[in-house]
């Protein structure tokens, strides 16, 4: 076990765990931040996306130590209920979700994507989202709610 | 300390015994839960093959209950997975029971209340309570048997009468009305679903059709 002082939305947190621990397990467990989701635990849906300095990470199979000294930002960091972010509430305006288990990857991957491409076509959007899995196939409502908030927000 | 099961199980003996005493099985569950071991005089046992307790498909009461205060409580078997099923069961029977969309409260898929009608998978739940039979079924018959009672009670013909809003009113005389609390507010109908009761054709439609938002994906603004 060690102990790491983490930056997560702007909190430090200090945590005592084996430094191989999947960051998500940290933020579900030890943190209570349940926005990041345990889809496949492989790397390959997309679900537990958070990012670390900005960048979309899938902290499944991020070892702890690998990221403890980035900033950190879950879902839980960029709006709340009472206070989306413009992002989520484009995801509320178009009914973006259908059991919603992805949607936290796929905000977290679009917002970090467009924060460095904001004038990014609507293709390459699509592109950049991917290799975002969603099972329910709401995949057009999400892309809608997507463009509406890259398009509104230029 | 053992917790008590959470479906409740009936030996035959208690089963025969309640339906001799012509209780429904959700007036039974919801006076008798310890009653029924009263009636078991050996072990109790799960009677094999059947789901204990579910209402029963073709009675109205396994549906539709009006309220006390005349909302319509609707009970079904299909559940809400975030693809919108609970909103538009809601609409459903809001619009054959003609009522606002408000004041309809929808019960999900608990055993002991509402029919068992197996999963909820594979786009079926629409056609089921959607088609002409189940729940949509059950809310036109309730309307219809809504109108008869007040057919009775106001003495005027049914087919002079129309429900809107939870109440029942005379087509040319509208000072002749009542409502559907003073109709049958907190009792059962008591009668099976009608296989012939008129659904509203979609050009009648107010609140089927509208586009509502599901309850967990808006917020107040
Ligand atoms: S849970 Fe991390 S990519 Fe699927
Ligand atoms: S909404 Fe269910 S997996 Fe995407």
């Amino acid at each position: 076990m060690s102990v790491f002082t983490l930056r997560i939305n702007g909190h430090s947190r200090t945590v005592d765990v084996d430094p191989a621990t999947p960051l998500l397990y940290v933020l579900s467990d030890e943190a209570g931040l349940r926005g990041p989701k345990f889809g496949c635990g492989l790397g390959q849906c997309g679900a537990c996306t958070v990012h670390v300095n900005g960048q979309a990470i899938r902290s499944c199979i991020t070892p702890l130590e690998r990221v403890s000294d980035g900033e950190i930002t879950t879902l839980e960091g960029l709006g709340t209920s009472d206070n989306p972010h413009p992002l989520q509430q484009a995801f509320i305006d178009e009914q973006a979700a259908q059991c919603g288990f992805c949607v936290n990857g796929v905000i977290m991957t679009a917002k970090a994507y467009l924060d460095r491409n904001p004038n990014a076509t609507r293709a390459q959007i699509r592109d950049a989202l991917s290799n975002v899995l969603c099972r329910c196939f709401t995949n057009s409502r999400m892309l809608r709610a997507i463009y509406r908030y890259a398009e509104e927000a230029r | 300390m053992k917790r008590p099961s959470v479906s409740p199980k009936l030996c035959a003996d208690a089963e025969a015994a309640l339906g001799q005493a012509g209780l429904s099985r959700r007036e039974l569950l919801k006076t008798s839960g310890a009653l029924i071991v009263g009636f078991c005089m050996g072990a109790p046992k799960v009677l094999r093959g059947q789901v204990p307790l579910s209402p029963p498909l073709g009675q109205l009461d396994s549906w539709i209950t009006v309220a006390a205060d005349g909302r319509i409580i609707a009970y079904t078997g299909k559940e809400e997975l975030g693809q919108g099923i609970a909103t538009a069961q809601q609409q459903l029977v809001a619009e054959e029971l003609a009522v606002p969309f408000d004041r309809v409260t929808l019960l999900s898929c608990d055993t002991a209340l509402t029919p068992d009608q197996g999963h909820t998978s594979g786009s079926q739940s629409h056609p089921t309570n959607f088609n002409g039979n189940n729940l949509a079924q059950a809310a036109a018959t309730a309307r219809e048997e809504l109108i008869r009672i007040a057919a009775g009670r106001l003495g005027v013909p049914s087919d002079q009468l129309t429900a809107a809003n939870g109440v029942v009113r005379s087509n040319t005389d509208s000072s002749a009305s009542v409502t559907y609390a003073e109709l049958l507010g907190g009792r059962v109908f008591n009668r099976e679903v009608s296989p012939t009761a008129r659904r509203k054709a979609p050009s009648e439609w107010t609140v089927l059709g509208q586009s509502i938002p599901l309850p967990d994906m808006s917020r107040a603004e």
